[in-house]
């Protein structure tokens, strides 16, 4: 088909004008390599987006690692000590950073954005008050043992696991994630509508005696 | 310009060399980025997890001194009590010993008398050739019967005291108490040793823990408004040293009754609310009563001799079946009876069968007692840091005035009603006999008086009493190892939280170095702060678990006249301090009084801010 093209451009007349110069530019293979280039493109896009997306979902399950260690170093004091609430804060406060912001402000996130900008602790963006909205929708935080009482019970090993819906964000290569077996999904977490992924990270501690544990006659936890 | 454009798009066009090195440039930049932030995110979280590990187990090793500090006051305390409570004993062996034998000598010695006594009227009566009265005779023969056999028991109740009498001899030969007075000093040195020793190895500590973690750590006293810039807060154990601790109790010397017959009737008082010695009070007293069980058992044969001999003694003071002979004449009779029963009555009024053995010793043992209390009450000792005077709470005093009340109205009546009782009985008695009524009559009618009586002085003098202690009671301070709770227990049970703050509570903080640093990939691509060390913070705290136990703090009652005693360094319940990390709710005012501390959160650009603190501290 080449050859025949080559010989059609060489037997024939040259015409004139801009139709001439049509011909010619057709007739020449200059830019013929984009061609392929722009094929390639897309599915070379696709799969950096693919790398990217999980380099991603690598950084979050390491940050939600981290989350479920600080939940747990929370749990280890909060919990016999009667705020089971910081727990969750915890890994709220850790994973604002690696949510997409809210449509909505929760007023404890605003509370803890005015509490971190005011004690001047790490670099706070504008926007950590939606993340965290965000971040208590995404966030879910359980440990063993959960309706027991810790504040009249001896130290104990817990496992503190840290749920976190994870906000897919490179286009394409969060359907390559999904699956019958996936944790990924589509649906709306925090106001934000689009394709999650569940990553969950679960970390073991032992908990503070509570202050409250009944003894024996001998003075030991009974 | 559009022609320079155009020429570029046709070079592009022409030329293909180099598509897939911007690919690849590209490609790699992303790569390195997405390297870099995952580096970054597991850099941060394992600096961060080191570093309160660091300042985790620091923390908690400090305040474990604290603890086991606490624990050895508390152990040495006991031991102190121990000794005392092994003086109190040899104290009062040598009372018990003199009382056992003067009792057991005299009884002997009247017993001997009256058989003298006894022997020589029967002699009389020999050769006295005018007739017996048939009274005198048979109680003169009752007494001649029983008396040789009362006198055989009780030489056997000296047999059978012997063994207290050398055991307790022998004590008193092998531990002078003036060695256990000294001993006890010697214990209370080391302690003032141990207590000043405990800041410094908490101190010492902090050396070695800084090199393995590599990472500057500060330990803060919440409490310590004193503390120092530059030096890391010299923590002390929860303890103190206090003197002259006896409480003088209430005295109220007695009251004046009316009474229609008698013009006023005097009721005696008392003294009522003594505490001698508190801070050992407690173990003090139950160890002695445990200790003292091992010479009571010695003194258990002679009480349970006399219990034995009392069932048959009334036996042998019985009026013998043919005591009236052939004789059918009823005055001869009534006096043989009447004769029987004095020698019976005599007999008892000696109180021969009653045991008192055991009842002596515990007397000596709760007197020494009494007096190794006050006498420890004036020496310096080790009590609890909160120890102190304090006015009772005002939720518990009803209770406590109903309760003193009844206290002091019970042994006022009970003391003054039998000494009122006997007075009149024998007043109304002798009257009665005096005006001639028969006897038969006039012991109902005297005891009824003196029932009457009795009962309505005893009453209005008890009331009267009772009513100014329990006052007294109430309104004055007490001696409470902590600060007695302001709503009614249990909810309020264990330190307040100002107290653990203040002196059970430990916060320790962790500032990596140039070792242990974030090192942080791409700074400026992840606009982070690299240059600014990282800091941590952990709270850690002494408790004590016997706080919630029934036999000590849960227990506690302020409602009562007998307020709590002292348990938290001087019992078992005191032996039991733990260490503990805790929520950190001591960071503000740790912030507020330490400076080295408040450095820390500086050099990390932490701002403190104590109205936002609490948003933020979640461990």
């Amino acid at each position: 088909m080449a050859e025949q093209c080559r010989q059609i451009s060489t037997t024939a007349r040259p015409a004139k004008g801009r139709l001439a110069r049509i011909i010619a530019a057709i007739h020449s293979d200059e830019g013929a390599a984009a061609i392929p280039f722009m094929i390639a493109l897309p599915i070379f896009i696709t799969i950096v987006g693919i790398f990217v997306q999980y380099a991603l979902l690598i950084n979050a399950k390491v940050m939600v690692q981290q989350a479920a260690d600080l939940a747990a170093r929370a749990a280890a004091t909060s919990l016999p000590d009667e705020h089971p609430e910081n727990v969750l804060k915890a890994a709220r406060m850790s994973l604002a950073m690696l949510s997409p912001q809210s449509s909505q402000t929760n007023p404890e996130g605003s509370a803890v954005y005015e509490a971190l900008v005011r004690s001047n602790a790490d670099p706070v963006p504008p926007t950590f008050a939606q993340r965290y909205t965000y971040a208590m929708d995404a966030t879910k935080v359980s440990w063993t043992h959960q309706n027991a009482s810790f504040v009249d019970h001896k130290g104990q090993l817990i496992d503190v696991t840290v749920e976190y819906k994870f906000y897919l964000t490179v286009p394409g290569a969060m359907r390559l994630l999904s699956g019958p077996r996936s944790p990924a999904f589509q649906g709306t977490v925090g106001g934000v509508s689009g394709r999650f992924y569940t990553i969950t990270a679960t970390s073991q501690v032992q908990t503070s005696h509570g202050r409250k544990t009944g003894t024996d006659g001998a003075g030991w936890p009974g | 310009m559009s022609r320079l454009f155009q020429r570029s798009i046709l070079r592009l066009h022409r030329n293909d060399s180099g598509n897939i090195g911007i690919l690849l440039l590209l490609t790699i930049w992303a790569l390195v980025a997405m390297i870099g932030m995952v580096w970054n995110a597991a850099e941060f979280a394992t600096r961060k997890q080191h570093a309160q590990l660091a300042v985790d187990s620091s923390a908690h090793s400090a305040i474990e001194w604290s603890s086991r500090t606490t624990n050895l006051i508390s152990a040495s305390n006991m031991l102190i009590g121990e000794n005392a409570s092994a003086e109190s004993i040899l104290r009062a062996i040598p009372p018990t010993i003199n009382g056992l034998t003067s009792r057991l000598n005299r009884e002997i010695q009247d017993i001997n008398r009256l058989l003298g006594q006894s022997q020589q009227t029967q002699t009389q009566n020999q050769n006295n050739p005018n007739p017996i009265d048939p009274g005198a005779e048979a109680r003169l023969s009752l007494l001649l019967r029983v008396l040789p056999q009362l006198l055989a028991e009780l030489k056997t109740e000296q047999a059978l005291a012997q063994p207290f009498i050398l055991t307790g001899s022998a004590g008193l030969s092998i531990t002078p108490a003036t060695e256990l007075a000294r001993r006890r000093g010697e214990i209370f040195e080391y302690q003032q040793e141990i207590v000043a020793l405990t800041p410094g190895v908490i101190e010492e500590q902090r050396a070695p823990l800084e090199k393995f973690y590599k990472c500057d750590l500060t330990f803060a006293n919440p409490g310590d408004v004193n503390a120092v810039s530059g030096q890391s807060d010299r923590f002390s154990p929860p303890v103190k040293e206090v003197n002259q601790v006896n409480v003088e109790g209430v005295q109220m010397p007695g009251t004046a009754i009316p009474d229609p017959d008698d013009g006023d009737v005097w009721v005696n008082g008392g003294t009522w609310g003594w505490i001698n010695d508190p801070p050992l009070r407690r173990f003090l007293v139950d160890r002695t009563w445990r200790d003292q069980k091992g010479l009571e058992a010695l003194l258990k044969p002679v009480d349970d001799e006399r219990r034995e001999f009392s069932q048959w003694v009334e036996q042998l003071l019985r009026i013998p079946p043919n005591a009236w002979g052939p004789s059918t004449d009823p005055t001869i009779i009534q006096a043989i009876t009447n004769g029987f029963n004095s020698a019976a009555d005599q007999v008892r009024r000696m109180h021969l069968v009653e045991p008192f053995a055991i009842d002596l010793w515990h007397n000596s043992v709760w007197s020494a007692l009494d007096a190794m209390l006050r006498e420890l009450g004036n020496t310096p000792q080790i009590a609890f840091v909160t120890y102190d005077r304090y006015p009772v709470p005002e939720w518990a005093k009803a209770g406590m005035y109903q309760d003193a009340y009844n206290y002091v109205y019970n042994d006022v009546y009970g003391r003054n009603h039998n000494r009122l009782w006997w007075r009149r009985y024998h007043e109304v008695l002798n009257q009665l006999l005096k005006q001639k009524v028969p006897q038969g009559q006039a012991v109902p009618q005297a005891r009824a008086k003196a029932d009457e009586f009795a009962t309505r002085i005893a009453t209005a003098g008890a009331i009267i009493i009772a009513t100014d202690a329990a006052t007294q009671w109430i309104n004055r301070t007490w001696p409470y190892e902590m600060e007695p709770p302001q709503s009614p227990m249990p909810p309020a049970v264990g330190p307040k939280k100002e107290d653990r703050i203040q002196y059970l509570t430990l916060v320790g903080a962790a500032k990596t170095t140039d070792d242990t640093k974030v090192r942080i990939t791409l700074p400026r691509l992840f606009n982070a702060a690299p240059d600014k060390p990282m800091v941590v913070f952990a709270q850690a705290e002494n408790f004590n678990w016997m706080e919630f136990n029934g036999s000590y703090g849960a227990g506690d009652r302020y409602d009562r006249h007998d307020p709590p005693a002292p348990w938290r360094v001087s019992t078992i319940g005191g032996w039991n301090w733990q260490s503990r990390l805790s929520l950190s709710d001591a960071i503000g005012p740790a912030l507020e009084n330490n400076p080295q501390l408040r450095s820390f959160f500086d050099d990390a650009g932490v701002r403190y801010d104590p109205e936002v603190i609490d948003e933020i501290t979640l461990h």
